[in-house]
């Protein structure tokens, strides 16, 4: 069976047409499931985050007219997967994510300390100028470990390399962002 | 650091990059058939051709245009694109080829620009002796000497070439059977090679 168009599931969700969500499920279910599945670690806990983003999406569409789709309902299911993590960080470390955040922070020069909501939108804006340099394989790489979380096994599976691979490409990359960050000024 | 702040950071990047990385991964390098058309001057003695440079020469291709040099300059690669592809020469001068070993009553001495070290209690069937250099062009050689057995006689070496920004990587291994060399893994391992045994 297709895949509908982006613009035709929109659609449906404005004629509040249940079918919406199952278009949705079809097409991006797996992005989604997966986006939740890494940060929580847990399928039950994903499972609901899924169905929670799904409604969080139905309730929102419209007003909204999301482009690009994907990224809308992937960023909804990172931030209710997040506060479901930190709902359940008191009773259980996260290896994975915990992981995912000291690499994030082997990007930031050490000299630099990120204390204000106004310095974190500094840090978006450089870290999507430094995006838009890298090479199309590389930048998706990066997404998928920093954004998506992705496990470095996912991603060696993906890029059908090692592991081991997989890391040397991901630290030259968080090198090289620190080295930009340094060179803007993001230093104390 | 605060991290909530370092995850929305990174969470509010562009969400064109976030719907990008949704669809598959692209290719690390363009693949494109490739072979080696030419050996020149075909005495090669021991030397052996790993796998690892037959797998690179594409990447090199691309990256870095058309030649390569090895071996002091004994050895060089073109690649050039041609309508099958990627098409690979290999050109070994072996006017002025010389072993890098020098076996000199019972010691070994590596030689290279220059030099003459004595590495006889520096290199084993297990430890490596690793020496660099950056050539003109700014692409590093790394010489990797070992033994295969325990006599310095049995010694063998490999030589691997690595821009400074690290994208690609070329080599080659000589008087070593591949599969079956303690010390190029773990030189390979101390180096942050990400070759695997038996890859040829």
């Amino acid at each position: 069976m297709t895949q509908l168009e982006d613009s035709t599931i929109i659609s449906l969700f404005f004629e509040r047409s249940e079918q919406a969500v199952a278009e949705l499920d079809r097409k991006y279910g797996a992005a989604v499931r997966k986006t939740a599945a890494n940060i929580l670690q847990d399928r039950q806990d994903a499972e609901e985050c899924v169905n929670d983003t799904w409604l969080r999406v139905w309730n929102s569409i419209p007003p909204q007219k999301p482009n690009p789709l994907v990224s809308y309902v992937c960023k909804i299911a990172r931030n209710l997967a997040l506060d479901r993590y930190r709902s359940n960080k008191a009773e259980k470390r996260n290896g994975n994510l915990d992981l995912v955040l000291d690499e994030m922070e082997e990007c930031i020069p050490s000299n630099w300390n990120l204390e204000t909501e106004v310095e974190a939108r500094e840090l978006t804006e450089a870290i999507n100028r430094f995006l838009a340099g890298l090479p199309a394989d590389d930048r998706c790489l990066f997404v998928r470990r920093y954004w998506y979380g992705d496990s470095v096994a996912d991603l060696a599976a993906l890029t059908k390399g090692s592991a081991n691979r997989v890391s040397v490409r991901l630290f030259r990359i968080r090198e090289k962002l620190r080295k930009t960050l340094e060179k803007e000024g993001f230093s104390a | 650091m605060k991290r909530e702040l370092l995850l929305k950071a990174f969470g509010d990047i562009d969400e064109n990059f976030i719907a990008e990385a949704c669809a598959p991964l692209p290719e690390a390098a363009p693949k494109a058939p490739e072979r080696i058309v030419h050996l020149n001057r075909k005495k090669i003695l021991t030397l052996a051709l790993a796998a690892v440079l037959l797998l690179s020469l594409g990447i090199a291709a691309y990256s870095a245009g058309k030649v390569l040099f090895g071996w002091g300059g004994n050895m060089e690669i073109r690649s050039e694109k041609t309508e099958g592809g990627i098409e690979n020469t290999v050109y070994v001068h072996t006017e002025d080829m010389t072993q890098p070993v020098s076996l000199e009553d019972g010691r070994m001495f590596f030689i290279v620009n220059g030099e003459h070290i004595d590495i006889t209690d520096e290199v084993s069937e297990t430890r490596p002796y690793i020496y660099h250099y950056t050539d003109e062009e700014g692409v590093v050689h790394y010489w990797i000497i070992g033994k295969n057995g325990p006599e310095p006689e049995h010694y063998g070496f490999a030589e691997y070439l690595q821009p400074q920004d690290g994208e690609w990587t070329a080599g080659y291994v000589a008087r070593t059977d591949n599969n079956e060399a303690p010390w190029l893994y773990q030189a390979w391992k101390d180096l942050g090679f990400d070759f695997q045994p038996n890859a040829d």
